[in-house]
């Protein structure tokens, strides 16, 4: 067995992408950079707004009831990414208003009262700054 | 092209931080806080067709479910995201939530309805469905 102990890794013909083999018979490659989620949240809207757990989230900014942006510490590159919310105790729950710098996220008790909960979650994959 | 082989990547300041450049070339993303840490392809009675980190899956009752980690969490405050699969035509939209408040560092729980129906607008519904978990390992 060996170990590669690093603080950083960069691409050698392109510093921004690094493939690792990950297919099932061994050969298939696929791309790092472009794997990685590039920020998740676990996120309260009760008692005012706050981060339970992160990676990426700079900071939340209300909107309303259920209703908050999550501001990203890194942007991403554009606002083509896959961003996608969940939550505890509600029946739907989706991503609008999609920006380089944040994402919006709802969730709602029925088709249209929005509400707050104590835990919210977002995932966010695309392509960084 | 230069190709590294090794079996185990591991920081050097911090075993369990690594950066890498991001697409833009113009800051650095976190190799160990980008990975999923676990992931299922559920079944309607929690079977396990397919996972990563997923120790067993148990049927709690119609559209719930729960999910123990193999290797577990630092703590209960991580991502869950989920969403299931309907092949019923005229079903209303379909939805896959955390349970409230079971999260625990070793399993999570999630409870897929149709929404539009029932009590509080949501039905539970057995229903094949996927999820997958990010945050902090133990």
């Amino acid at each position: 067995m060996s170990t590669l102990r690093t603080n950083a890794l960069e691409g050698v013909d392109a510093k921004n992408s690094i493939t690792i083999v990950a297919g099932a018979g061994n050969v298939t490659t696929t791309n790092v950079e472009q794997g990685l989620t590039k920020a998740w949240a676990d996120f309260s809207t009760s008692s005012g707004n706050s981060i339970n757990g992160s990676f990426n989230i700079g900071s939340i900014t209300d909107i309303g009831t259920g209703d908050v942006y999550l501001n990203y510490t890194n942007n991403m590159n554009d606002v083509h990414y896959s961003g996608q919310a969940n939550a505890t105790a509600a029946t739907l729950h989706f991503v609008d208003d999609q920006a380089t710098n944040r994402q919006r996220c709802r969730a709602f008790s029925d088709f249209s009262t929005e509400a707050d909960g104590a835990h919210r979650y977002f995932l966010c994959a695309g392509d960084l700054a | 092209m230069a190709t590294l082989k090794t079996n185990t990547l591991t920081g050097t300041s911090t075993a369990g931080s690594i950066a890498v450049t991001g697409e833009g070339n113009s800051t650095t993303t976190n190799l160990q806080q980008g990975l999923a840490k676990a992931w299922v392809f559920g079944g309607t009675d929690a079977s396990l067709t397919d996972n990563f980190n997923i120790a067993s899956g148990t049927d709690n009752g119609t559209g719930d479910y729960s999910y123990a980690i193999t290797n577990d969490m630092a703590n209960a405050n991580y991502s869950i995201l989920g969403t299931a699969s309907n092949a019923v035509a005229n079903d209303p939209v379909i939805s896959c939530n955390p349970s409230n408040d079971v999260t625990a560092t070793g399993s999570y729980r999630l409870q897929i309805g149709l929404t539009g129906q029932g009590t509080d607008n949501f039905a539970q519904a057995d229903k094949v469905h996927y999820s997958a978990i990010h945050g902090d390992l133990a």
